[in-house]
């Protein structure tokens, strides 16, 4: 099925859909210049094409188109409970992107959106104004790869330079940076920061083979390396994990894997770690479950205040041992676990 | 199953002979012809006909994930951007009475230049003066009178991948008087071969959407009942044993046996409502140790 896939779908970003008011704006064309043999096609507004009843989010994930849009109304948003917020109370997200060109079956954005294409917001400017009018307010700590996968489209883009130049100018800005990439060139263009937080998902083999199109843990690990080596704030999230076959030794195996790559003297400079056990709202899961029958979806979940997540005592036992493999690595202090912060 | 539907006879006679499409009982005025995978509906021209026409074949034959609704048939060309005589797949279908725009979904390539269309609801001769393209200026742009509301009155049933447009431009509206019957059936025959390889692709996306929902596993339903009876199941215990079993059946886990074995131990049939429930949260630890 996937050669018949391959050769009846249309190459990724084949098709470029540019709301019409950014026809002329120069960072829209400088993506466009990026790929010169898409095929334009201008737009009223991304949710003419976005939001259209019975979209078919697997395929249009295998077949991505781009949309180029402005995004308006408000553009950062309070963190959601079920978040880790890591002991900072002006806990904030963004969405300058919507959709990810990774493809993982448990992601709950298949969940939460109408489409599998991919929407990229470009008034960045109007990003950081509003950044800016919370920054008077008190500091703000920002993550901006929470909706989508940044790093990977860092050079379309360029959104995280942008942030991180926000830090420098503003002191009561910290940023994390969520990713699954293996974003060497990206860490060796940045200096490091104690205020610019690159967040690696790390997951074991088992896992990672239901993350389609993400890098191997070796190649995140190694980039994970660099980005030590050259002084960056790191972040290890073993969240969301997933209960597969053996967890307990794949979960296991992947601790001997970090410890192999990164070595005891890199693990205690990582800043910190945090856990988490799979959690979804219940209305993504039922959308989420209505595309896939993937096993780490269709899992018996158990509902706790309107978001599905593992048994207490399954989710309990994952965590601990979680922890309980980071230990001899790290201070308790320095691992979060989402479950405590709430 | 596609459902093709064109507007004129001459626009479909070379497509009837080429296919060896076989006649069906006409439903109300609208001509239909069938093969194995194939359904070809004459809607006759203008928005009207065309929505009723495609409301028609959708409320009878219920499509399904893997069917698709295409519509074909011959068009006007726009500021001379667009070749008469080739094959078109359009890109945006805009509605000139609402002003809505429909976008097909283009996941499924299939090989052909694109091209935006305006949907009107007069000739294009008594309204050019009206007519100015939107979507990007080096594109070709068509005209016709019946796409926007079949794709109107299709959305209702289709998601926007399974509905594809295309047209093949006859004239420039000035001169489509010069148009007769036997020069369309012309131009599409002489299309006749990208045709094939078009209804080719659309066949495999079809069969590619078939295997894409059949991987949404359906257990027995007597099965299902029978061992919910047998667990005394009220109505949250069963949606549970219906979770469980989709779970097992995705993650590949030989959970008849572990039914069969409760039977053997005679552990099932239980005998109340509690011990139902017990043996149901057993069931549950047993799949996802």
């Amino acid at each position: 099925m996937l050669s018949l896939k391959k050769n009846l779908l249309a190459e990724p970003f084949s098709h470029i859909y540019v709301e019409r008011e950014l026809v002329g704006d120069r960072r829209t064309q400088e993506i466009l210049h990026r790929f010169a043999h898409a095929r334009v096609i201008e737009i009223g507004h991304y949710k003419d094409v976005f939001c259209r009843p019975r979209q078919h989010t697997a395929l249009q994930h295998a077949s991505q188109a781009l949309i180029l849009a402005r995004k308006t109304g408000s553009l950062i948003y309070p963190g959601s409970p079920v978040c880790q917020n890591f002991g900072n109370h002006h806990f904030y997200y963004t969405s300058l992107c919507m959709n990810c060109v990774f493809d993982c079956q448990y992601c709950y954005l298949r969940g939460m959106y109408p489409s599998g294409h991919l929407v990229l917001f470009m008034n960045l400017e109007d990003y950081i104004a509003e950044l800016e009018t919370l920054l008077l307010e008190h500091p703000v700590y920002l993550c901006i790869s929470y909706d989508t996968e940044l790093c990977a489209l860092e050079n379309l883009h360029g959104y995280v330079h942008a942030f991180a130049r926000e830090t420098e100018r503003h002191e009561n800005l910290t940023i994390e940076v969520r990713t699954k990439t293996s974003c060497t060139q990206l860490l060796r263009s940045l200096p490091g920061s104690s205020r610019v937080i690159f967040a690696f998902t790390l997951s074991p083999e088992e896992v990672i083979r239901y993350e389609k199109k993400t890098p191997s843990l070796q190649a995140r690990l190694e980039a994970v390396r660099e980005g030590l080596d050259l002084g960056h704030t790191i972040r290890l999230c073993f969240d969301p994990m997933i209960h597969v076959p053996e967890w307990r030794k794949a979960y296991s195996r992947m601790m001997e894997t970090i410890v192999k790559e990164l070595g005891e003297e890199r693990l205690r400079h990582v800043f910190d770690f945090s856990i988490g056990s799979f959690r979804i709202s219940q209305d993504y899961l039922r959308a989420l479950r209505k595309s896939t029958d993937s096993a780490v979806v269709q899992y018996p979940f158990v509902n706790v205040d309107g978001f599905y997540q593992y048994p207490p005592e399954t989710a309990e036992e994952m965590e601990n041992t979680m922890t309980g493999l980071l230990l001899p690595y790290a201070g308790r202090d320095r691992i979060f676990r989402w479950r405590e912060q709430i | 199953m596609i459902f093709l539907q064109m507007a004129l006879y001459c626009e479909a006679r070379p497509i009837l002979q080429h296919e060896a499409f076989h006649a069906m009982p006409p439903v109300g005025r609208f001509q239909r012809w069938q093969t194995e995978d194939m359904m070809l509906t004459l809607s006759g021209t203008g928005q009207a006909e065309a929505a009723t026409c495609a409301a028609v074949t959708c409320a009878m034959h219920h499509p399904t994930a893997s069917d698709l609704f295409v519509v074909l048939g011959t068009c006007a060309a726009l500021e001379g951007k667009a070749e008469k005589g080739r094959l078109y797949r359009a890109r945006s279908i805009e509605d000139l009475g609402s002003g809505r725009v429909f976008y097909p979904d283009l996941v499924l390539d299939l090989g052909l230049p694109e091209a935006g269309l305006l949907s009107g609801y007069q000739e294009l001769k008594s309204q050019k003066e009206r007519v100015w393209y939107r979507d990007g200026r080096d594109l070709p742009a068509l005209y016709d009178m019946e796409s926007a509301a079949a794709c109107a009155a299709a959305g209702h049933f289709f998601g926007p991948h399974q509905i594809v447009v295309l047209r093949i431009p006859s004239d420039s509206g000035d001169d489509a008087g010069l148009v007769t019957p036997e020069r369309i059936s012309d131009m599409i025959g002489q299309q006749m071969d990208t045709l094939d390889s078009v209804f080719q692709r659309l066949k495999a996306f079809s069969e590619l959407l078939g295997q894409e929902s059949a991987q949404v596993m359906e257990e027995d339903p007597a099965f299902l009942e029978q061992t919910e009876a047998a667990l005394r199941c009220s109505a949250s215990m069963s949606l549970r044993f219906r979770q469980l079993v989709r779970y097992a059946c995705s993650a590949g886990i030989a959970y008849r046996e572990i039914l069969e074995r409760y039977v053997q131990e005679g552990l099932l049939p239980v005998t109340g409502r509690k011990e139902g429930k017990d043996l149901l949260a057993q069931f549950e630890k047993e799949l996802t140790r």
